[in-house]
């Protein structure tokens, strides 16, 4: 199968394409640029492995949460794709692919903790496991406190856990007191694993079109009603 | 040549399809007046999420009801400014990457240019060099336009912009939000000369406007006697149309004298006002001189005039990279032909 996936929820841009069983990434750490950087990442991609949009079975994109307006150029991008040759599209939580790179690099480790940061004092977390390479939610992609996502983890990690995402070193409350195995302060969402995780979902069916391809933000009180 | 218009730069998400033989082929577009009626006002972050769920089904019903297949457009156009960044940021990602991956070329259009062109998916059409009198929610201005991209401002609005005195005139009356319409509606019944109330600049030899007196003028009337909302409302909002429309005119008339131009383009949401096109397509005629507007629908903002100046400008080879970013600032003067 031929995956495309793109991300720009965060300070990264990337793009990665899983091709003849291989994944294929371009990623830049690149604040406020991704309207520069991404179509010309993908076009990069499909050049070198001599493809064409239309030879895609699918195109996944990191869904949230995340920067609102980095949302919704990753679900623009990949509706206008997908529309222009009928194509599936795979949402992919941001958070599931952060737990996802986490547990390639410590697959030792039984839970795994994303967390990034969503202004006005709140993170955006979630308590991952896996089972095979197959993430399970403990704790839902969520919004909260730090101090109560603090206590969520505390609750839901029986065992030795890891800590990912810039949100640990924004808000050391998240952690305070708490016994991580490790943090991953350096941790940024991927296209490279939001197209493995996408792989998995677009085997069992679980596609959308590009009419129902929608951001994921978490956050829904952003404005105050004058009534 | 068969181009798709992207418009999102507000509170209107707009797409068309306009033929290079057939003209505009069909249009469509979805108003979120009523979302942010609640809020007093747009609200970019709102306006823009509803434009992320709207655009990609209007696109698709569009292609259905014009019985047209994707693989027909030769273009793309979409508005990259000015207006709110994150909506903006919506029409572009989807259009851009929509043409990239049908490897068609993309054109990134500036809102104002479209709503400047809009007349010409009229009947009536004029012919360059005209002058334009721009009138929306976010601008007032009086343009000299000697050909496509050849943009001249002679005047602009030094505060608020004319719908944007209509909109907050009319909170002040109490006439909700966006009040501009339900003004203008209120005023076919009122008299015009009952209040006698500023021209503000029209004792300056430029062509600017300054509409934020006309507003505070209102308030100070209806705070020193309340009464005239119940008793004389009509007649209040008669009388501040007015004063906004004879200035409009006034410095209109005098850039056209001073120009040497017989044509006034008339565009964006103000250019709906029927008093506006009364009195201007009476005094004109009086002058030797000829106004063109542009249908009702496409007054405000619309898909159709970003798809016919994306096909005006691809027609000649212009194309956008695959670098999709928007301008919320943009001057008129700053593009080129
Ligand atoms: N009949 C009318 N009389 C006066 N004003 C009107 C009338 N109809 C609409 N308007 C005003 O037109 C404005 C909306 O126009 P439009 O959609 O072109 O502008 P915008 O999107 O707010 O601004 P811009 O096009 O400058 O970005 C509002 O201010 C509205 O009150």
């Amino acid at each position: 199968m031929i995956l495309l996936s793109l991300d720009t929820s965060t300070e990264t841009c990337s793009a990665a394409l899983w091709h003849n069983d291989q994944i294929d990434v371009i990623s830049e750490l690149a604040p406020k640029r991704h309207t520069h950087l991404i179509l010309p990442m993908i076009q990069t991609l499909l050049e070198k492995h001599q493809l064409n949009i239309a030879d895609c079975d699918a195109i996944a994109f990191g869904e949230g949460p995340g920067s609102f307006t980095g949302l919704r150029i990753a679900a623009g991008v990949a509706q206008g794709l997908a529309f222009a040759h009928t194509l599936p599209l795979i949402p992919v939580s941001t958070l599931a692919a952060l737990a996802l790179a986490a547990k390639i690099q410590q697959p030792q480790l039984d839970y795994f903790v994303p967390a990034l940061d969503a202004r006005m004092q709140e993170v955006y977390f979630a308590i991952y496991t896996f089972e095979k390479n197959r993430p399970l939610a403990i704790v839902p992609d969520s919004l909260a406190a730090p101090a109560k996502a603090r206590v969520s983890i505390a609750e839901n990690t029986p065992a030795a856990w890891l800590g990912i995402g810039q949100a640990y070193a924004v808000y050391p409350d998240l952690s305070q007191g708490l016994e991580p195995a490790a943090l991953m302060l350096d941790a940024y969402p991927n296209a490279k694993e939001i197209a493995l995780l996408a792989k998995e979902a677009f085997m069992e069916g679980h596609v959308v079109n590009s009419t129902e391809a929608l951001p994921k933000y978490l956050r829904n009180d952003v404005a105050k009603k004058i009534v | 040549m068969l181009v798709l218009g992207i418009e999102t730069s507000c509170d209107e998400t707009g797409v068309a399809l306009y033929s290079s033989e057939k003209g505009l082929v069909d249009h469509l577009y979805y108003t979120q007046v009523r979302t942010h009626v609640e809020y007093g006002g747009v609200v970019p972050e709102i306006a823009s999420r509803d434009h992320i769920q709207k655009l990609s089904p209007l696109v698709q019903t569009l292609f259905e009801r014009a019985k047209c297949d994707i693989s027909q457009v030769d273009g793309v156009a979409y508005t990259a400014g000015p207006g709110l960044a994150g909506a903006l940021l919506v029409g572009a990602a989807f259009a851009r990457s929509f043409a990239f991956a049908r490897s068609i070329p993309a054109v990134a259009i500036h809102h104002m240019e479209g709503h400047l062109l809009a007349p010409f998916l009229e009947a009536q059409q004029p012919n360059f060099p005209f002058l334009a009198l721009l009138v929306s929610g976010g601008h007032t201005l009086i343009v000299k336009v000697s050909a496509i991209g050849d943009y001249q401002i002679l005047g602009e609005s030094l505060d608020d912009a004319a719908g944007e005195a209509f909109d907050k005139t009319a909170r002040l009356m109490g006439l909700g939000y966006p009040g501009g319409p339900a003004l203008a509606k209120l005023a076919e019944a009122g008299n015009p000369q009952a209040f006698k109330l500023p021209r503000p600049m029209l004792d300056r030899e430029d062509f600017n406007f300054s509409f934020s007196g006309l507003k505070t003028a209102v308030a100070h009337l209806i705070q020193k006697n309340p009464e005239i909302l119940i008793s004389a409302k009509a007649d209040l909002a008669a009388s501040f149309q007015a004063a906004v429309i004879d200035t409009l005119i006034a410095k209109c008339a005098r850039a056209l004298k001073a120009t040497g131009l017989k044509q006034l383009v008339v565009s964006g949401g103000v250019s709906a006002n029927q008093y506006l096109r009364q009195q201007l397509d009476s005094q004109l005629e009086a002058i030797g001189a000829k106004a063109f507007y542009p249908r009702l629908e496409f007054c405000t903002d619309n898909g159709a005039m970003i798809a016919y100046a994306g096909y005006l400008r691809l027609k000649v080879g212009q194309a956008r990279d695959l670098d999709f970013s928007v301008r919320a600032r943009w001057g008129l003067d700053e593009l080129k032909g």
